[in-house]
């Protein structure tokens, strides 16, 4: 599990599933402010 | 207390399924590079079936003009859109050690993922340059229902032009992998799959919340119209 493209590969998919999800978490908390 | 629920749920199928794809024994030919499978295929798998969910609840607004069916559509247009990327990514990125290069576009399977990638963007773009809900709804629903027919030639672009791309490697008459590997890459599908349905309940439900809003903010400009409040003279 140290090979560079190993890593980045498991990087950018678990980056994006928390990205979208930090993007979910905050719209929602947008949205109940308004 | 139930809407915790799903994204534990995920988080701890996500958890093991990491740990089992980073402790199994390295591939024999591939070494570690085999461990992005892991990712790579679940994320290709997750986009087919969040895509195929969009062409259902298209055909599901056509049919019945509900808008939860079209929040249905578009959220899950969404999150196939991301593991799409995913996909994309991480096969570039076992592409390179494996084959030589990141990409080649004379593959069909690589071609025709790229190309699917780029119509459900354009899906995501021609919902957003809509603002009538209905015209909306029904624009992407035809879209939805079109772009699906992309998911069975993807899949089967492998048999039908064979190219760099193996072809599949868990097939019905069986699976070209040790044990060891078969049970990190199924407990890794369950994951993908639970964190799919995660989003996916979090995504419509943010989307009612928005239409809320936007009925709101309606009926107040609705309010301001009918009934001006006229200064005293």
């Amino acid at each position: 599990m140290t090979e560079p493209f190993v890593l980045v590969a498991y990087g950018a998919t678990y980056g994006l599933i928390v990205a979208y999800s930090v993007f979910l978490v905050l719209a929602h908390r947008r949205a109940r402010k308004r | 207390m139930r809407r915790s629920i799903l994204p534990l749920l995920a988080l701890a199928t996500a958890g093991i399924g990491f740990w089992l794809a980073s402790t199994t024994a390295p591939d024999a030919v591939q070494g570690d590079y085999a461990r992005i499978f892991h990712v790579h295929v679940p994320s290709s798998w997750i986009a087919f079936v969040a895509f195929g969910i969009t062409a259902f609840g298209s055909l599901m607004w056509l049919w019945r003009r509900h808008q939860r069916w079209d929040r249905l559509a578009a959220g899950s247009a969404e999150i196939g859109v991301i593991f799409t990327a995913a996909s994309l990514l991480t096969g570039a990125l076992w592409g390179k050690p494996v084959w030589g290069t990141f990409w080649d576009w004379g593959d069909a399977r690589l071609a025709s993922t790229a190309l699917m990638f780029f119509v459900y963007l354009g899906y995501l773009a021609l919902r957003r340059a809509t603002l009538d809900p209905v015209a909306r709804a029904k624009r992407s629903a035809v879209l939805g229902m079109v772009a699906v027919v992309q998911v069975p030639l993807v899949y089967f672009s492998v048999n039908l032009w064979r190219s760099l791309h193996q072809t599949q490697t868990i097939r019905p008459d069986g699976a070209s992998m040790g044990s060891e590997m078969i049970r990190a890459f199924l407990v890794n599908l369950l994951a993908f799959n639970v964190v799919y349905v995660a989003l996916l309940v979090s995504r419509v439900r943010l989307a009612k919340e928005w239409e809320r809003r936007d009925a709101r903010e309606m009926a107040t400009a609705g309010a301001a119209v009918t009934a001006p409040r006229l200064e005293p003279t």
